[in-house]
């Protein structure tokens, strides 16, 4: 996943989307995504669990119901899960959360994050490569191809 | 119920006592929600003679059944009560995040009825709610209040409150949402204030299902898909916001200088367009809840006699400030649009105001003596000055307060007020644009230019391409307008997705949403109802054919220059054609078979 | 005559207005000669692919009326013509 809050509109739709695909209902408090919003800095910011490499939630669990599948998302199992609720404090960025019933994070919806295809901005976006440095270059390069470049 | 509760609150603020209510989704049906049920409830639970600051009034908060959820721009709450400034039906119509908030804290709307002894504020969580005193925070303005509301009830609870103004019952104060989204027009934060109702705050961990999951992902998607296709609304707007419409209202000669009086073409239109702010000030475009058309501008001035931020200006408040007082420095328009917000108050309100008071004196009919300063035609720092007089009522500024038409009464010249029932016309020339002259005259709250919006087909060419300076068309296209209106304002989602979606994706969102079966036609019935009921109120307030009319200078003074030279507002066709169209007899009283055909 | 240029034509024209000395010319013909001025991207944005049409986003207006209510693609700009070119944007 690829953030740029400096798109963000601070609309939300992530939080409905995301809670709708998970419990087919619209609340904020089922979305795994949460847009903080800073009133005096004029920007938002969405926060969606970042996939650690070294997922702390994984290392915590008693029962090894964190699981890493074939694209490298940490998905829990909920047959193996006891509801400990470890995993919520071992994140250190807020990304598990709990529903009154058990606990969920970002899982990608399986391949396709609705968060991305929703996102009316680009401020969150789906890209299967590693967020590369090369793709900011390319759009800082653009800017000066459109000034400075010669006109079709 | 789906996409609705069924639950309000009944909030009286003179016993303390709170409830809870159910709403009847046969009422619902015939309703829609926000704007339409909330005028049916008013009219049925409050006297006809009732005066608006009396505790026997009642302030009304209604969403929609689609506010706060996936719908295109699904954020939208409406306030309804008896309006102060022009004595009609009052609904002033918000976004920001406050209505799906408060559906999220399980109630769809609340009815404030009563007056507190001392100020308090209303705090609605998650199913319970509580009145709490508000002392210390009575005489603070909206961010100071929402701040200090936040503070002290939950860092996510959303917050609705009225400035100063609304507390000294300006004629045009605002409830504002958010800090920064106005309820604005026609004095409905005065009936908040009336009734030391300082804010309310809401905070839910609730959520809003719908009747048909599948089917309501597929419509929202469907009409999301249409929105960011559309160049309107999914480029134009959030590029540059509503003040986009400057220089295109200019350049076809529909941008009123100097308090109507100058023309309408105004050279310096530019310095205050939507194309300026973008160089100049803007920080980032903002969307409302659920929107993804991000009109919202977050605004800065870094520097300079005006160094200010906040959010906006909107297009007409650009206008009343700019160009119908003949000033253009942008930096000053957009700081006493942030005093607009912070002290909460509507600036449409305030620019005409200000332009009709400059024009009394350019007319000898009021003196500088009398405004206590400089308030003429140009003077920049002086709409700064009394835009703060005004929210205070502070010298000239009570007069101020009052509104354009009360000031230019009281000073023998009521024809200066540029106003329909005494709310004054925002920034579309009604006589080089014939369709808005018509819209005007007859909205059910007085000069009004959103409830049916012909700027859209007469300028934009959305949905349709209408020549602006014919009166062919005008009435039937109108009253669609006005319809769908009505039905966008009562179930919960923002105007403008209507440039790019129309009535069977709203039909379609609205059937998924709620489950209920209706055909398109009927939902723009259920509008051309809303609209009748309020037409209703109006006549029970008084109000008759002679107040669907325009200003002398509309109809008498014809354009100096521009396309439009030589026109004026060619009412009387347009209007008798739109009373037939409505079913109305030929004074503009609906008639019996209308009434029992819309079920009134 | 002057050509205005509005929101984002202004990016593609590279100026927020401009005078041309031509001799009367139609609506259609004279964008074919701004986008030969101005460029590609500037004429993917007034006419269609073909170029046999101005583009259905583009508002044009001479002296302030909208060409739709004059002769469409063929009315006649003027040598003393004002021309605003909008893309179809709103507000309200």
């Amino acid at each position: 996943m690829v953030l740029k809050p400096e798109k963000c509109l601070s609309c939300r739709t992530c939080e409905l989307i995301c809670s709708f695909t998970r419990a087919e209902e619209f609340n904020p408090q089922l979305s795994a995504v949460s847009v903080i919003s800073y009133d005096k800095a004029m920007i938002s910011v969405p926060i969606m669990c970042t996939q650690c490499e070294e997922a702390p939630c994984m290392k915590v669990c008693p029962v090894e119901a964190i699981y890493k599948d074939e694209n490298g998302t940490k998905i829990v199992d909920y047959k193996k899960c006891i509801g400990c609720k470890m995993c919520i404090s071992a994140c250190p960025l807020g990304n598990m959360a709990f529903d009154g019933n058990a606990v969920f994070k970002c899982n990608l919806c399986g391949g396709e994050p609705q968060c991305a295809k929703f996102c009316p901005s680009g401020a969150i976006e789906y890209k299967e490569t590693n967020p590369s440095s090369l793709i900011k270059r390319k759009e800082l390069a653009e800017k000066f191809r459109d000034v400075f470049g010669e006109v079709e | 119920m789906y996409g609705f509760l069924g639950k309000i609150l009944r909030v009286n603020l003179t016993s303390g006592t709170i409830a809870e209510e159910a709403l009847s989704e046969s009422l619902v049906k015939k309703y829609l929600g926000g704007r339409g049920l909330g005028t049916k409830i008013y009219m049925d639970e409050v006297a006809k003679d009732t005066d608006v600051y009396s505790p026997d009034n009642k302030l009304i908060l209604l969403t929609g059944p689609l506010t706060g959820t996936l719908a295109t721009s699904a954020g939208r709450l409406m306030w309804i009560t008896k309006a102060p400034l022009t004595g009609t039906i009052g609904c002033a119509n918000s976004g920001g995040e406050f209505g799906p908030e408060l559906k999220y804290a399980g109630f769809d709307g609340i009815i404030f009825e009563g007056k507190a002894e001392k100020p308090v504020y209303l705090y609605v969580n998650d199913g319970k709610a509580e009145l709490r005193p508000a002392d210390d925070l009575w005489g603070k303005t909206v961010y100071e209040t929402t701040d200090a509301v936040v503070a002290a009830t939950d860092p996510d609870a959303k917050v609705c409150c009225i400035g100063p103004a609304g507390e000294n019952r300006v004629l045009y104060a605002a409830i504002m949402n958010e800090k920064h989204r106005a309820a604005g027009r026609g004095g409905i934060g005065a009936v908040m204030g009336s009734k030391n109702l300082k804010a309310v705050a809401t905070r839910g961990t609730g959520g809003i299902k719908v009747a048909d999951p599948k089917g309501f992902l597929e419509a929202c998607t469907n009409a999301r898909d249409i929105l960011k296709a559309n160049p309107v609304t999914g480029t134009g707007l959030g590029a540059y916001g509503t003040e986009i419409l400057v220089n295109i209202i200019n350049s076809s000669g529909g941008m009123p200088k100097n308090n109507w009086r100058d023309g309408a073409v105004d050279p310096d239109a530019d310095e205050i367009s939507g194309e300026t702010l973008a160089d100049k000030y803007l920080v980032r475009k903002k969307g409302c809840f659920a929107c993804s058309m991000a009109c919202g501008r977050v605004t800065k001035i870094k520097d300079g006699p005006y160094k200010s931020a906040g959010e906006g200006p909107e297009y007409e408040a650009a206008w009343a400030l700019g160009s119908s007082c003949g000033i253009h420095d942008l930096a000053a328009i957009c700081k006493v649009n942030f005093l607009c917000n912070e002290y909460g108050m509507d600036p449409i309100t305030l620019g005409s105001t200000f332009a009709c008071a400059m024009e009394l004196f350019d007319k000898g009919l009021l003196t500088l003596e009398e405004m206590g300063g400089n308030l003429v035609f140009g003077n920049t720092d002086s709409i700064v000055e009394f835009a703060l007089k005004t929210a205070k009522r502070e010298g000239f500024g009570d007069k101020l307060a009052e509104g354009s038409y009360r000031l230019a009464e009281s000073h023998g010249a009521p024809e200066l007020s540029m106003s329909v029932k005494k709310q004054e016309m925002p920034a579309y020339d009604g006589r080089s644009l014939q369709g808005m002259g018509l819209e005007y005259a007859t909205s059910n709250r007085g000069g009004c230019h959103v409830r049916g919006y012909l700027t859209s087909p007469e300028i934009l060419g959305i949905p349709v391409k209408l020549d602006p300076l014919v009166t062919e068309g005008k009435a039937a296209i109108l009253k669609t307008f006005q319809d769908l209106t009505a039905v966008v304002d009562s179930i919960g989602i923002c105007l403008f997705t209507t440039f790019g979606i129309g009535l069977p994706e709203i039909a379609n969102m609205l059937r998924t949403c709620t489950g209920w079966d209706f055909t398109d036609e009927e939902l723009l019935a259920a509008g051309d109802r809303i609209w009748n009921l309020e037409k209703i109120y109006n006549m029970g307030q008084g109000f008759t054919k002679k107040d669907d009319t325009l200003p002398p200078r509309l109809l008498r003074e014809p354009l100096p220059e521009g396309p439009a030279k030589g026109k004026v507002c060619e009412l009387d066709v347009m209007l008798n054609e739109y009373y037939q169209l409505r079913g109305w007899s030929d004074q503009g009283v609906p008639t019996k078979e209308k009434l029992s055909e819309l079920g009134l | 005559m002057i050509i205005k240029y509005f929101a984002y034509f202004r990016q593609d024209a590279g100026c927020k207005e401009e005078s041309l000395f031509l001799a009367p010319i139609s609506a259609i013909e004279l964008l074919r000669k701004i986008s030969d001025i101005h460029g590609q991207r500037l004429r993917e944005k007034l006419l269609t692919p073909t170029q046999d049409d101005i583009h259905p986003d583009v508002i044009f207006l001479i002296d302030g009326r909208n060409i739709d209510f004059l002769q469409g693609n063929d009315s006649l700009v003027k040598e003393d013509a004002v021309v605003s070119l909008f893309p179809r944007i709103a507000g309200g």
